[in-house]
């Protein structure tokens, strides 16, 4: 492979033409290629990972966005902090109708964030410091920008003709929910080139793939290889459950979509060993754990499954008082496969999301925690950590602690480690994805564009205003929720029981302390959270362990 | 055996030391072995399970108790503080603190032993814990558990009558129905006493990552107080989701026993005659009753005058949130006993379901004002005209979750209690009269400094009869009779049953001290009643008082109750444990 970063062909947009109908695509042969990390088949199940929103992260030309250039100036920082992987959203070409979840080109990079040149200097820069880096792929749709979707509607017996779902009317598949329940009236929309409906899970202007046709399936493999011969070291896998759709069913996790997966990693496995899947399914873990694939080989699914339901649970169990609301779906969570990890996070890009609770549990977290109708997003919460705990430190400290300890690899977000604050009378979910705040001085360090030209306005409210919530302050401030972040990750990796370890809760008979073991063949880690915000007593059993002697 | 003669002189001073002795502070005239069961015959240690007949000096009552002695020639320190004495050339001590004992005890009930007339039974089907060393479990009442790891739990009775124990009888009979509202009984431990089958012991499914109900609910009601003015249904502790699951729970078990034991019904009179007596003799036991004998008779007179039966079934018999176990699975009920003071045959017969929803009910109550009544221990909660925003609060607390529970109950059971108004009425002053005999006959040691304090804050306040009479009434009766007066003064006796009336009554002040709550068989785990009895052990886990950071309160000021709340509890010494602060004031 190439190390020469710098040598990759300009063009994106090769000069051949299209072959008969189809449409012309870039090969990864047109750049160069990032330097490989050495190859790990479990580095995932001890990572910390980061997500960072290219977007919102540095701006290296003065625009006003951030971009993956400015992505690579940061990496220190995202080093320092002792982040082993970071996650980006999709930075592909896109209408940026659904914060570029609609893509456009799966293989190109929005032209604001960069090139695909910046792309592998990131790559290679960040493997240069022993960071990983994985992305989104959305595999479920495109955006009805994309050239496939053009071609479909125009030409319904070309190559492209079948590459989405098209009917004659919108009865099919009314036992499949409305996800987007705030925008969207129907899975079904009418286009008036084609003269035919179209289906979509999501929003409208993002049409449905049609993975019954083997040549979407070929497709999106080609567009995996391409990213991976780059050097990327994995995909969070947006949106996995809907891939399929079959009458009789609410059309999720369906089998063929588990078929797909099962394809998709053995490509990985074979050509790319090390590299992971990552499936963003928002799902009972009982469901979930389908997405690993079969236990009796390790998994031949995703290696990683985002753990949904756990999350909301902890913001009830620290609410409530309680420990019970974690200690029971943990007890609901099917043991994983060998050779897989859950992914758990606190708070990520998009809303709170409260699909994976009661409606009674919905309910509470609303009354809790979104006081504000202008709080609530779809079926979730719009808000940052911080003011979701009303930037109270005891619970910050309480919620990362248990983030870095329960099982399953923590996912961070950009800015959470700051105790950064949100802006709820921006638009959808743009509430918490306002820019990086990295020092007092304008437009907060991000950017040295007319502050007019930011893409979203700087946090600038008196109690989380970047001139009181800044990395460069807390950076200087060893007592700062930056620096015991920091701190705490860096325990987190002393043990490695925290990521490979089994778990094993302690019970108790108060109530409100949620105490557990975190034991691996390298040392047992002894975990007790006092959910309460009061001192509380409690007796544990750990006669167990008896003869062990306390390290620290 | 030498230990004829020398073990019953040493039992005879070491059983009333023991906490699960039943009849502490009555004069014991005799210890005699009624029978003894050699398990262990050589080897160390050596054991027997022994049944012990009390005899008293003051009157002709006999009790038994269960022992399973072990003997070793050298017993390790860890066993030193359960030593009975030197018997022959070896020290007898209680040996369910030996993990051999306890491990024998396991693996002949897996296995099936009989010794003598003791039979281990295992239930058919049922997976045991794996062998290993049992632990004893924190404070318990009137019984000693064992657990191995999150297998199994063994509860030993200590007092044993004869009769098959409704405890077991009731936890085989919901096996067999499938109950997943209990924890399934694994086996068994019978003997014989008199000629008659007794229960010696029962092993069980241990939920070891539980919390009791009380603890669960002491939280909730911590969280409330930690707020400057939210309702109950506003902060994030709000119990009534809990509440609600409790109250399925609790009808699922009854409509349970329905279908395991049968169903029945009863005469609206002889119930009334029942009340009747308990309250006759009740209130010369607590003189403060009469006062509110007249109204308490109504209540039971409207039941009297209700047309048909009433429908009768196995029940609890004792139920509150302390006989409630929160898993991370959803709630068990526990601890099916029976009210322990009642006679076997009165436990074992058929009731009305409504007694159990009473009992919760009440128990709500309970747990809204425990933490009242320990910030200010010399206020009258219960006083109809104690207008505190706190109280306020707390009997709100108290009806969310009494809705909560019957609407729960209701969803399940397809009936809502609140409809049958007069019986509800009935039972719960039935519970009341109860616990005040209860707490005079439990706790009398309390009166004097708690109704000092009252003296010294409230000089010309004296509502009730019973503050007045320190000497002859326990502040827990004075605190229930008092909630009595308020109930007295709002039309008690003739009422029409409707749900609106209930949900009324649900409002109504009807604090009770927490020293009054009955809990007569706790269990194994730590609770309100465990802090009451061990008054200078501390930290009381469960018991969840805020601020309190694992070491005693030494000199805490009594709290000034001009005081109308103390949002977020912010100095640990007002939120002391009872005792402490009951201690503390008493030295004041």
């Amino acid at each position: 492979m190439s190390t020469d970063t710098s040598a990759a062909a300009p063009a994106q947009t090769p000069a051949e033409q299209p072959v008969g109908d189809q449409l012309p695509e870039t090969s990864a042969d047109d750049y160069g290629h990032a330097r490989p990390l050495d190859v790990d088949h479990d580095w995932f199940k001890r990572a910390v990972f980061y997500e960072v929103l290219v977007r919102a992260f540095f701006d290296s030309n003065r625009d006003g966005t951030g971009d993956l250039r400015g992505l690579v100036e940061k990496l220190d920082y995202i080093k320092w902090l002792g982040v082993d992987c970071i996650w980006l959203p999709p930075f592909y070409d896109s209408p940026l109708r659904d914060g570029g979840y609609d893509i456009r080109d799966f293989r190109a990079v929005l032209p604001e964030f960069g090139t695909v040149d910046d792309f592998v200097l990131l790559l290679d820069e960040a493997h240069k410091r022993g960071i990983r880096v994985i992305t989104d792929l959305v595999m479920n749709h495109t955006s009805d920008a994309h050239p496939w979707f053009e071609e479909s509607r125009r030409n319904p017996e070309g190559p492209y003709g079948d590459f989405y779902v098209w009917a004659d009317d919108d009865s099919g598949y009314p036992d499949a929910r409305v996800i987007f329940v705030d925008t969207e009236a129907s899975n079904w929309t009418y286009d008036p080139v084609r003269g035919q409906f179209y289906w979509h899970r999501f929003f409208s202007h993002q049409p449905d793939l049609n993975y019954d046709n083997p040549a979407v399936q070929d497709a999106m493999i080609e567009v995996l290889r391409f990213w991976l011969d780059l050097g990327i070291d994995g995909f969070r896998l947006d949106a996995v459950p809907y891939l399929f759709e079959r009458e009789g069913t609410n059309c999720e996790n369906l089998r063929e979509s588990h078929e797909f997966l099962r394809r998709c990693r053995k490509v990985m496995d074979v050509e790319y060993p090390g590299r992971v899947m990552l499936a963003e399914a928002n799902q009972w873990p009982s469901d979930v754990v389908e997405y690993f694939g079969d236990a009796a080989v390790g998994g031949d699914e995703c290696q990683m499954a985002f753990h949904f339901p756990l999350m909301p649970r902890i913001f009830m169990a620290v609410r409530r008082e309680n420990r019970f609301p974690i200690s029971e779906i943990l007890a609901q969570t099917p043991a994983i496969p060998s050779g897989c990890q859950w992914g758990i996070f606190l708070r990520n890009h998009d809303e709170l999301t409260l699909e994976m609770v009661t409606d009674e549990e919905r309910d509470y977290m609303y009354a809790e925690y979104a006081k504000d109708p202008r709080m609530k997003a779809n079926i979730g919460i719009r808000r940052r950590l911080a003011p979701l705990l009303e930037n109270d430190r005891n619970q910050l400290e309480l919620f990362t602690a248990l983030l870095l300890s329960l099982p399953g690899s923590p996912v961070l977000y950009y800015g959470d480690e700051i105790g950064m604050g949100d802006n709820i009378w921006l638009g959808d979910r743009d509430a918490v994805r306002s820019p990086m705040q990295w020092t007092p001085d304008r437009n907060a360090g991000f950017s040295t564009a007319d502050p007019g030209r930011m893409y979203l306005p700087i946090i600038m409210d008196p109690l989380y205003g970047y001139q009181a919530v800044n990395v460069e302050a807390q950076v200087n401030s060893t007592t700062s929720l930056l620096h015991w972040t920091r701190h705490m990750i860096e325990i987190r990796k002393r043990h490695p029981a925290f990521g490979v370890g089994e778990y094993h809760e302690l019970g108790g008979s108060n109530p409100s302390v949620l105490a557990y073991v975190r034991s691996s063949e390298d040392g047992v880690v002894l975990c007790v959270n006092n959910m309460s915000r009061f001192p509380q007593p409690v007796e544990l059993d750990l006669s167990a362990w008896k003869g062990a002697h306390l390290t620290s | 055996m030498s230990s004829d003669e020398e073990l019953p002189t040493l039992l005879k001073a070491w059983l009333p030391r023991q906490r699960w002795f039943a009849a502490k502070g009555r004069p014991v005239r005799s210890v005699a072995v009624a029978s003894s069961t050699p398990l262990r015959t050589d080897g160390d240690p050596l054991l027997d399970l022994l049944l012990l007949a009390v005899t008293f000096a003051d009157d002709l009552s006999v009790q038994h108790y269960q022992l399973l002695v072990g003997r070793r020639e050298h017993v390790r320190d860890e066993l030193e503080h359960v030593v009975i004495g030197q018997v022959g050339d070896r020290l007898a001590y209680d040996g369910l603190w030996d993990p051999a004992v306890t491990d024998w005890v396991l693996e002949a009930i897996r296995s099936g032993r009989t010794v003598g007339d003791v039979r281990f039974v295992p239930e058919p089907d049922t997976r045991i814990a794996a062998a290993g060393p049992g632990r004893v479990l924190g404070v318990e009442q009137s019984n000693t558990s064992v657990s191995w790891g999150d297998g199994s739990i063994l509860k030993l009775f200590r007092r044993v009558l004869p009769g098959v124990n409704p405890d077991l009888e009731l936890h085989r009979a919901l096996r067999a129905v499938g109950s997943q509202e209990v924890a399934a009984v694994q086996g068994a431990i019978e003997g014989v006493l008199d000629g008659q089958p007794v229960t010696l012991g029962m092993l069980q499914d241990f939920a070891a990552n539980s919390a009791d109900g009380w603890a669960m609910a002491l939280a909730s009601v911590r969280d409330l107080f930690a707020e400057g003015d939210l309702h109950a249904d506003e902060v994030g502790g709000d119990f009534a989701a809990e509440a609600g699951r409790l109250g399925e729970t609790v009808a699922v078990v009854h409509a349970e026993l329905r279908q395991a034991l049968g169903e029945g019904e009863d005469d609206p009179r002889r119930l009334a005659r029942s009340w009747r007596d308990r309250l006759t003799s009740a209130t010369a036991v607590v003189p403060a009753l009469e006062e509110h004998e007249h109204a308490i008779r109504a209540a039971y007179d409207a039941v009297e005058g209700l047309a048909g039966t009433i429908p009768t079934q196995r029940i609890h018999g004792d139920l509150h949130l302390g006989q409630t176990l929160r898993t991370p699975y959803g709630w068990l009920v526990i601890d099916f006993e029976g009210e322990p003071s009642a006679p076997l045959e009165e436990r074992t017969r058929r009731d009305s379901a409504l007694r159990d929803v009473a009992g919760m009910l009440r128990s709500f109550d309970y747990a809204a004002f425990h933490q009242l009544s320990q910030w200010e221990s010399g206020s009258d909660w219960t006083d109809p005209e104690h207008a505190s925003q706190t109280s306020w609060r707390a009997k709100e607390w108290a009806q969310r979750n009494r809705s909560a529970f019957c609407d729960g109950y209701a969803l399940r059971a397809g009936t809502d209690p609140r409809e049958q108004a007069t019986l509800m009425r009935a039972f719960e002053l039935d519970k009341a009269v109860y616990e005040a005999v209860y707490e005079t006959h439990s706790r009398p040691a309390w009166a004097p400094s708690r109704s000092r304090r009252s003296r010294a804050s409230r000089p010309r306040r004296r509502r009730t009869r019973a503050s007045r009479d320190p000497s002859r009434v326990t502040p827990g009766a004075a605190a229930a009779l008092s909630g009595r007066t308020a109930w007295a003064a709002l039309p008690l006796a003739p009422r029409r049953p409707s749900p609106t009336d209930v949900e009324d009554e649900c409002a109504l002040p009807r604090a009770r001290s927490p020293r009054h709550r009955p809990a007569p068989t706790w269990t194994r785990h730590c609770g309100p009643r465990a802090a009451a009895t061990r008054p200078v052990s501390w930290p009381s886990t469960g018991t969840c008082n805020p601020g309190s950071s694992g070491t005693p309160p030494r000199s805490s000021a009594p709290t000034p109750r001009t005081s109308p709340r103390r949002p977020g509890c912010t100095s640990p010494r007002t939120c002391a444990p009872s005792t402490a602060t009951s201690t503390a004031s008493a030295a004041g």
